[in-house]
């Protein structure tokens, strides 16, 4: 089963180049049935990613600009009065598909970022006392912008922890950039991708994802972080017992990934700095979070 | 890495302490320039003063040496190592910059402190070394340990069982220059046994303890009791006495109704002198022959160089019965108005009892004072004495009334010693102290000799409440009270928390000196000879210490016990992999840490993948592995030592 992810990875690193790691984390992420937040500059290949991981997992793909004059309407739908027959119909928003990417999600009033931080977690949406539950799987991959740029409305710390992990997509090498340069674009290739999963493959997969063990070794591992992140002298925001179970999660994830059924220190250890960064970095932005997360990991031993 | 001296809280505290216990006991000019250059560094490092450079402080602990050497001409000995070492310390502080520095400073603190105990034994002083020692440790232990107190206390408990095992079972020393107290030039104002006028008045004012005794067995309760008489002195010269030529007394075995045994514990004097009460008849000292002398006084064989302490034997019909010889009667000539005196009475022709009445009524009547400056005497101011200045202390009147009954024809002696003490209700012990010093008169009447103490007459007071609460008063309460008998000491109920207090911490001082410090040689060996005496008994005893010790020990370091094999087996891969150096970071996975094994050791490869293989399988997935840890523990400690 983790064989076909592994093919997903390197069908989408055809399109989105020299990303390997950041493709391998995003999916990670999505198996372990989170949502992504990926901060960067503009330019260096989020929307395409987004796009391509879409296609490959056969996902109903939606995409939402966010800006700062858009309403909670907009994202999610609303009522419109059919006059033939003296009704309202609810009209859905683009927030009703399987993978929503929120673009430039800081932009947003934070009326409207709340609006889809509560569908996030709800997984359905109300209007007018009417309930309308989103289609599943459900994923939302949110992009911002460092957090220091104009015109921005950084998430509060409450709303961060709904992400499951944060990336940075950093520049693409030199080399890259100048293939590119020279007119070769892969994005074309999008064009061609076809979805490698079907949905059922997918529910399957999320199903086995959570039958991964995790033994007291490890438990104790990540609780002892946990513990690390509340001392005295720790500069970054003590985690909290969701963040510790975030980070079962997504090593469950990897080890899957892996091919295993169970968990290893090593497999938190990789997903240490995506699950924690935001966490830890609080006001701070995630850069300083990142930072934080690799001096925990340094600094708390794995138990023999 | 610069380190500062003065924030580091528990290493200062401690330090200074440790040099202000040293600093006590040498002169002035070494402490005052020792806690300038403390000052200086803290002037350094707070307010940005200028340092002095390494050179300097060199040069200047090269001038100190010198000037030690000129001083004592020796670096051995108590005060020039105390000077040169508390010099020595100064320096270094005003040196401390690095890691280095601070082990040194470390290390001279330890010194410091153990100087501190070779010479001063009490245990007023170990409550002081104790913290300083703790701080020193604190300080030695690395500043992120999250637990360091924790971790001392482990090391404490830890240092327990061998501290116990060189208490019992190592081997003595006595170190010829450790033991040389009292070796100052100057020295302490000891006990002797010649009464200069002026001598015993010394002693009253040094409150430092004589000896202590437990009399408990003894018939005699009140300190107005106690005499302890160390010498005899027979030959007088009018206000001042000297003693004879000692005489071993030859073996005499009375019989008495009834014996009693008392103990004294004595403080190191150098002298020879043993003090007793009246009617010991014998005295048998440890690590040390007791000559029993004529007069009844005891003297050891060789002077007392440590706190020791002595048994003796006490009869209530032990009373001193030699028959006086001509010497006792050999007065100087009086002269002036003492002869006028004397002659009226030898013309009266009283008999001795009545003789005697007629000195006492000169003592009692003629308004004498006691004090503790009566101005200067000579040797043979009896008149000036007597008739003009009648100011005196215990030694002026017991010369005194000794040549008035020599020269009206009445054999008696100087009995110099100590007088009463102060009692404490915990311990059950007497403490004499220096002060108690005093002189009294003993005659021979009635075919035996018997004791008078002219001072009773003339400050009773001195003698019902003992010399400590005496010199307490002022002295116009001294004068006021003193002819009044009526006084009473406070009764037990009535002692202040003070004094509460104050007899706790004598009682274990006491406990403190005599039964650790002076646990020697001879203690030792007295103990083991005890231990094979009871064999059944104290092999049971030690089965019970030696489990209450392993009980403590695993509940202190309780995971060492329930390693899982696993872990064993890991942590004799860490092991092994430590001496290769090439160890094993906290932050990595035990899996990634055996990969990087295999790659760095690859004649190891196989055992290394078994070992993660196994390790693998039992602590992640949680399934039961096909290897055995056992046997694979084998096999690495076959190949790996």
């Amino acid at each position: 089963m983790n064989q076909k992810f592994h093919e997903l990875i390197s069908e989408a690193s055809k399109v989105v180049l020299d990303k390997n790691v950041e493709i391998r984390l995003a999916i990670t992420c999505l198996l372990a049935g989170g949502n992504l937040l990926i901060e960067d500059l503009p330019g260096v290949g989020k929307t395409t990613l987004v796009q391509v991981l879409g296609k490959l997992l056969g996902l109903k793909t939606r995409r939402i600009q966010f800006t700062i004059d858009l309403l909670p309407a907009d994202v999610i739908g609303g009522q419109v009065f059919h006059p033939q027959e003296h009704k309202f119909v609810f009209h859905e928003g683009p927030l009703f598909s399987q993978l929503v990417m929120a673009d430039e999600l800081n932009r947003a009033s934070p009326r409207t970022q709340s609006a889809l931080l509560q569908a996030m977690e709800e997984g359905e949406v109300s209007v007018d006392g009417n309930t309308w539950a989103l289609p599943r799987p459900f994923y939302v991959i949110a992009t911002q912008n460092p957090h220091q740029q104009m015109g921005t409305f950084p998430l509060p710390e409450s709303q961060l922890d709904r992400f499951l992990m944060s990336l940075e997509l950093h520049h693409a090498s030199k080399e890259t950039e100048v293939r590119i340069l020279q007119g070769e674009d892969p994005r074309h290739l999008l064009q061609n991708v076809k979805a490698l999963f079907s949905e059922n493959e997918i529910s399957e997969a999320l199903l086995q994802v959570q039958k991964v063990q995790v033994s007291q070794t490890v438990a104790n591992y990540i609780a002892d972080l946990l513990e690390k992140s509340r001392r005295a002298g720790f500069e970054g925001t003590p985690l909290s017992t969701r963040a510790g179970m975030a980070l079962v999660k997504a090593a469950k994830a990897w080890a899957f990934m892996e091919g295993r059924n169970y968990v290893r220190p090593e497999d938190v250890q990789q997903i240490l700095v995506p699950v924690l960064g935001h966490r830890l970095g609080g006001n701070h932005g995630i850069k300083r979070g990142r930072e934080w997360a690799g001096a925990l990991q340094k600094s708390t031993p794995v138990p023999v | 890495m610069i380190r500062k001296f003065y924030s580091q809280k528990a290493l200062a505290a401690s330090f200074v302490t440790a040099m202000a216990m040293v600093a006590l006991e040498v002169s002035t000019w070494i402490a005052i320039f020792s806690f300038v250059m403390l000052f200086w560094k803290w002037g350094v490092e707070n307010l940005n003063w200028k340092p002095l450079s390494r050179k300097v402080t060199g040069a200047l602990s090269i001038l100190l040496l010198v000037q030690t050497l000129i001083q004592f001409r020796t670096l051995i000995g108590q005060e020039p190592s105390y000077t040169f070492l508390l010099a020595l310390s100064a320096l270094r502080i005003m040196d401390y910059e690095t890691e280095r520095d601070h082990k040194f400073v470390v290390l001279l603190g330890f010194v410091l402190i153990s100087v501190k105990s070779l010479f001063t034994l009490d245990i007023y002083w170990i409550f002081p070394s104790a913290l300083a020692f703790g701080g020193l440790w604190y300080s030695l232990l690395p500043s992120g340990l999250p637990a360091r107190s924790k971790a001392l206390l482990k090391i404490f408990v830890l240092s327990i069982p061998l501290a116990v095992i060189l208490f019992f079972v190592f081997p003595r020393f006595v170190l010829p220059w450790a033991m040389s107290r009292g070796g100052s030039p100057y020295g302490e104002i000891g006990f002797t046994d010649e009464i200069n006028p002026g001598r015993v008045a010394e002693l009253a004012a040094n409150p430092a303890v004589a000896f202590r005794a437990k009399i408990s067995d003894l018939p005699l309760k009140k300190s107005s009791d106690l005499y302890w008489r160390g010498s005899v002195l027979t030959s007088s010269r009018g206000l001042s006495w000297r003693p004879g030529r000692p005489i071993l007394q030859t073996h005499e075995e009375r019989k008495t109704e009834k014996e009693y045994t008392y103990e004294v514990a004595m403080e190191p004097t150098s002298q020879t002198f043993l003090f007793v009460l009246d009617g010991t008849k014998n005295v048998q000292l440890e690590s040390n022959t007791v000559l029993p002398l004529h007069q009844s006084i005891f003297r050891a064989s060789r002077p007392i160089s440590k706190p020791s302490v002595y048994r003796a034997i006490w009869a209530e019909a032990g009373i001193n019965k030699e028959f006086p010889d001509e010497e006792f009667l050999k007065a100087p000539p009086v002269q002036g108005r003492v002869s006028e005196w004397v002659e009226n009475i030898k013309k009266k022709n009283l008999s001795e009892e009545d003789r005697l009445k007629e000195i006492q009524k000169l003592f009692a009547e003629s308004g004498f004072v006691y004090t503790l400056s009566p101005g200067i005497y000579g040797p043979n101011d009896l008149e000036k004495f007597l008739f003009e200045r009648k100011r005196g202390f215990c030694e002026h009147f017991a010369g005194a009334y000794a040549t008035l009954a020599r020269s009206l024809g009445i054999p008696s002696r100087v009995v110099v010693g100590y007088q009463g003490g102060r009692y404490n209700p915990l311990g059950d012990f007497w403490k004499i102290a220096q002060k108690d010093a005093h002189a009294w008169v003993e005659v021979y009447t009635n075919k035996t000799w018997n004791r008078i103490d002219p001072t009773m007459w003339v400050a009773p007071l001195r003698i019902i409440i003992g010399a400590e609460e005496f010199f307490g008063l002022s002295e116009e309460d001294q004068r006021a009270f003193a002819r009044s008998i009526d006084w009473r000491p406070p009764a037990k109920e009535q002692f202040l928390l003070w004094d509460e207090v104050s007899f706790w911490v004598e009682d274990l001082n006491y406990r403190w000196t005599y039964f650790l410090i002076d646990f020697d040689k001879s203690s030792q060996q007295s103990l083991w000879k005890s231990f094979t005496e009871y064999k059944a008994g104290l092999s049971f005893a030690l089965s019970i210490v030696l489990v209450l010790f392993v009980f403590i020990f695993r509940s202190l370091f309780k995971q060492k016990g329930l390693l899982t094999e696993e872990q064993v087996l890991m942590h004799a891969v860490e092991a092994w992999a430590q001496n290769q150096n090439f160890p094993r970071e906290l932050s990595e996975p035990p899996l990634s840490f055996l990969e990087r094994l295999k790659k760095e050791f690859p004649q190891d490869k196989d055992i290394l993948s078994r070992i993660a293989h196994f390790y693998d399988q039992k602590i992640y997935a949680r399934m039961s592995p096909e290897e055995d840890a056992k046997k694979l523990l084998q096999f690495w400690r076959a190949n790996h030592r």
